[in-house]
């Protein structure tokens, strides 16, 4: 047996172009009529297709990944690069189990993290004491966890002073400090950050310098 | 350690099981349960200076205009229990259950930003509403037992009897029916939105097809509503609560085991839909 962490199989992921209204429904129908009643194929499932942005889409579907296998082995670090649109987020929303793939599937070892765009699961009017331990819950940690780690949380965000006060009243820096703090405090076997953003990446660059 | 890596293999595939309630994942984030309740519950009274005493003067409102509205313009009989208890007793009850279910109905789209960054079993969501709810219910229900205990002090025959003991069973079917309705409705409103404007004012009729603001007897006469108000799971539970507490009201077995169960298959129906939907709503929302 390999020894991998992450195992994708033959992954592939399908979006519905344009908005959802009446119009779509006529299209669900058709789905569930054919697959369900008639025993057939899905008929949106169509094989050779070739995802180009700058076409136009004739029957209002896109493959935001096709296919895909690969094996990330234990300890390994894996960056995916690519131009706008391509599939990376997908591919980490399908891995942090956000949403689903269309087909294929994934087999993963360890517990998964994923690390959140700046802000979500912040609640404004809760204080920033409240908010570590909210967003550290959502994160999966557990109240001793975090509580073990929550001195050394807000140190390092520098933030004892407001600990007390809505994080509303926080200015945009500190947020981002006190939010991106317990993230990387924890320790998973398998990481996903979604994407870097750029307030995201000048905290680094500033933690660097 | 192969061992302990097995336990945590997780498989990603485009369909689960039909029925999958993993409790052990649920009892995991239990953490997570206890912060979405406790911040419902303090970001309830926040900037406020009255603070938690709003828990209590909500109801109290609430029963005044009843009182007024309904007692005195309408003069809806009360089956000779005194009007504040009687109201109390209703709004207690139908403000937990019209509540919980209009927050559990959105569960998916008020929950879509932080759905759509992280895992956590999406359950836990209505789960909270749910027993933030109940806190909220007992809040209350401390209200009537204040009220109650002024009447009693007073003199005013009030027939608490052995019944009262079903309170427990009263909220198990409350809870649970919200918490599948909601659940169901939540999971149908993902895709398609057309069913959310239905939802207030089907939650408005239903309080009027339920013995909230008049007693079971007041309908016995007319044959025609008759058969709606008593396929209403809600209405041996509202009577049931009103006969143990203050013995009026009417009381069956049947009608209350017909409660439990339709809560419970409700339930089980929820959890069916919510599973299918939670895996892959995030494309549709």
């Amino acid at each position: 047996m390999s020894d991998f962490a992450i195992k994708f199989e033959d992954i592939s992921k399908q979006y519905q172009l344009g908005s959802i209204g009446t119009g779509t429904l006529s299209h669900d129908l058709k789905r569930w009529w054919t697959i369900h009643v008639r025993g057939q194929e899905d008929p949106y499932l169509k094989i050779g297709q070739v995802n180009e942005q700058s076409d136009k889409s004739s029957d209002g579907i896109v493959w935001a990944l096709r296919d895909i296998n690969l094996e990330v082995k234990d300890g390994e670090v894996l960056g995916i690069i690519g131009k706008n649109g391509a599939g990376k987020s997908t591919l980490l929303k399908i891995l942090s189990r956000v949403t689903t793939p269309t087909t294929g599937r994934i087999t993963a070892r360890g517990r998964i993290a994923s690390l959140l765009e700046v802000g979500t699961g912040f609640h404004p009017e809760m204080t920033g004491r409240e908010n570590i331990f909210m967003n550290g819950s959502i994160m999966g940690m557990t109240k001793t966890e975090i509580r073990s780690k929550f001195d050394e949380i807000v140190d390092f965000a520098g933030v004892a002073k407001y600990i007390d006060t809505p994080v509303k009243r926080y200015w945009l820096l500190m947020r981002y400090l006190l939010w991106v703090t317990p993230s990387s405090r924890k320790k998973r076997s398998v990481k996903c950050r979604m994407s870097v953003s750029p307030a995201e990446e000048q905290y680094y660059l500033s933690v660097i310098i | 350690m192969t061992d302990r890596k097995k336990d945590t293999e997780l498989l990603i595939e485009p369909h689960g099981k039909l029925i999958y309630l993993n409790l052990g994942e649920i009892w995991r984030y239990k953490d997570l349960l206890e912060m979405y309740i406790k911040r419902d519950i303090v970001t309830f009274y926040k900037q406020t200076i009255l603070g938690p005493i709003w828990f209590f003067i909500q109801p109290i409102f609430t029963t005044i205009v009843f009182m007024f509205v309904f007692g005195g313009l309408a003069k809806i009989p009360t089956d000779g229990i005194p009007q504040p208890l009687f109201y109390l007793a209703g709004i207690t009850l139908w403000n937990y259950f019209s509540e919980s279910l209009t927050k559990t109905s959105d569960t998916f789209l008020t929950n879509q930003a932080i759905f759509g960054k992280v895992y956590f079993p999406r359950l836990i969501a209505p789960l909270s509403v749910t027993i933030t709810g109940l806190i909220k219910m007992m809040i209350q229900f401390l209200v009537f037992v204040i009220v109650y205990i002024y009447f009693v002090a007073k003199g005013t025959h009030v027939g608490l009897n052995i019944y009262a003991l079903l309170f427990p069973v009263l909220i198990f079917i409350l809870a649970s029916l919200t918490l599948g309705f909601g659940i169901i409705i939540s999971s149908l409103t993902t895709k398609y939105r057309d069913l959310k404007f239905l939802i207030t004012f089907a939650i408005q009729l239903w309080m009027y097809a339920t013995p909230v603001i008049y007693p079971l007897s007041v309908m016995s006469g007319s044959k025609k509503y008759m058969w709606l108000i008593q396929a209403n799971p809600l209405t041996s539970v509202m009577e049931t609560f009103k006969y143990g507490f203050l013995g009026q009201g009417t009381f069956s077995w049947l009608a209350l085991g017909y409660s439990f169960l339709f809560s419970v298959i409700i339930l089980l129906v929820g959890i069916i839909i919510f599973n299918r939907v939670e895996r892959s709503f995030m494309d549709v929302i």
